[in-house]
């Protein structure tokens, strides 16, 4: 059964787009024979996968040696960061923030558990990263700086070229997690050293995720049993997953300049439907990238609101979907420092695919439940 | 007495206060101190009923009855302060 929506939660997951899904079935059809396989269906598999991974490399400005493929965002994440610390283990001092996805602070909690030393660079009044402050955080027996480039929750663009640089100045490895920067915003990814990103988020399959390793970046695997499509990381080559995921990325990476004017409009018919309603406080501001519109609504229940609105056809999150059961957005926390706000937020999350009339609906719905909610 | 975090591997503030609570447990030796996992040790925690916000800081008087609750991140003083005073 297919229930029509009005999907907003693009930052969460997106669906498959159809060039994608036929690439997917294709090669599931033709191409299903193990790439590590001597014979010919071994062979075209492994001429598949080396032709996707050369295309996908050449749209991130990577080589195809840099790549590592995984099964998203979250095991790229654990990979580098517990890979950099298994082969680094002199190392023992770690620079984040408070605005990372779960997939780090977990892997950086375990590291604490270990004896690690974790220190978090402070946000300015923008929501934005104190870079400056980076180079008096690095110490000795730094092990690496890991940054997410933009804010799932207010989709903060943050300066990770400038970190990029200062962290090659001081010779310390640079992570950064570009899942949500990918086909979104134009990004410059020549200064880091280990980034990771997710096929879902750029209407890709679910199942696949990137990891780029600069060649002076040494990482233990996380997964052992030998080499597969690289060593890093072992398990029969998913090769119709890369295969779509190279579909996926291409036409995120050649779409950009469009989908991006596209949505950063949609945004500001959206901020503009929104600024008529006296309970609603935008939290994203001019750093934001176009796709995400965190908001607050006063003295709703985000979890409850967000139940409300699927009740109405409409998907939205409250936070984002890998955030815990914390009740506020640690995002709009640190921004603001207005527990009330944090306490309140919708996050809307947009598409070239989104339509006006959805937001349209979309506010008119907000403006009847907060109608319902004064009786 | 005794005080009891209850946190999660997720939770950057969680990741924060680790290190104040360690800090905290080598200062005051004649207190017991513990950790709690909210998804690991979900059975325990269930019962504390800690809400949403984490971590949480739970102290025991010596007869195991709750004596008070402190909640979400705080400074190295605060924490002390709420923790062991009240």
């Amino acid at each position: 059964m297919v229930i029509s929506m009005i999907y907003l939660d693009y930052s969460a997951t997106t669906f498959p787009r159809k060039e994608v899904l036929d690439t997917f079935l294709l090669c599931e059809q033709d191409v299903y024979g193990n790439a590590n396989s001597l014979h010919r269906m071994g062979e075209r598999a492994k001429t598949l996968i080396d032709e996707s991974t050369e295309t996908i490399a050449q749209l991130l400005q990577a080589s195809a040696k840099e790549i590592i493929y995984t099964s998203g965002a979250s095991e790229s994440n654990n990979l580098a960061i517990k890979g950099l610390a298994e082969n680094n283990p002199q190392k023992r001092h770690i620079i984040t923030s408070m605005l990372e996805h779960s997939s780090v602070i977990a892997p950086l909690t375990y590291l604490q558990s270990k004896g690690y030393d974790i220190d978090f660079v402070e946000l300015d009044e923008q929501g934005r990263y104190e870079w400056k402050q980076i180079g008096d955080m690095i110490k000795e027996d730094t092990l690496c700086i890991v940054l997410v480039a933009v804010d799932s929750e207010t989709g903060i663009r943050q300066p990770v070229e400038q970190i990029g640089k200062l962290a090659r100045e001081h010779q310390v490895p640079f992570i950064c997690d570009v899942t949500q920067a990918i086909g979104k915003c134009a990004i410059d990814l020549s200064d880091m050293d280990v980034i990771s990103m997710s096929a879902h988020k750029i209407y890709g399959l679910k199942g696949i995720g990137l990891c780029i390793k600069r060649p002076h970046i040494k990482l233990m695997p996380q997964i052992h049993g030998g080499k597969s499509v690289t060593s890093l990381r072992s398990g029969t080559p998913p090769t119709s997953l890369i295969a779509s995921y190279a579909c996926a990325t291409k036409h995120a990476i050649e779409e950009l300049v469009v989908n991006e004017a596209k949505v950063g409009f949609l945004r500001s018919q959206l901020v503009n439907l929104l600024s008529n309603i006296d309970e609603v406080t935008i939290n994203s501001n001019e750093y934001s990238i176009g796709h995400i519109v965190n908001l607050s609504v006063d003295h709703i229940d985000p979890e409850a609101w967000v139940q409300k609105f699927s009740d109405a056809g409409i998907c939205l999150s409250s936070k984002t979907a890998c955030s815990g059961k914390e009740n506020f957005s640690k995002s709009v926390y640190a921004i603001t420092k207005d527990m009330q706000r944090a306490s309140t937020s919708l996050r809307i999350s947009l598409s070239h695919y989104t339509e006006y009339e959805e937001l349209e609906t979309f506010v008119n719905v907000l403006q009847r439940l907060l109608k319902e909610s004064r009786v | 007495m005794k005080c009891v975090m209850i946190s999660a591997v997720w939770c950057p503030a969680c990741l924060i206060m680790n290190k104040r609570y360690s800090k905290l447990k080598e200062k005051f030796p004649e207190w017991t101190f513990k950790k709690l996992d909210i998804d690991f040790d979900e059975e325990v925690v269930e019962k504390l009923a800690v809400g949403k916000t984490l971590p949480v800081f739970i102290v025991y008087d010596k007869t195991h009855h709750e004596v008070r609750r402190v909640v979400g991140e705080l400074n190295e003083k605060q924490l002390e302060q709420e923790v062991i005073y009240g």
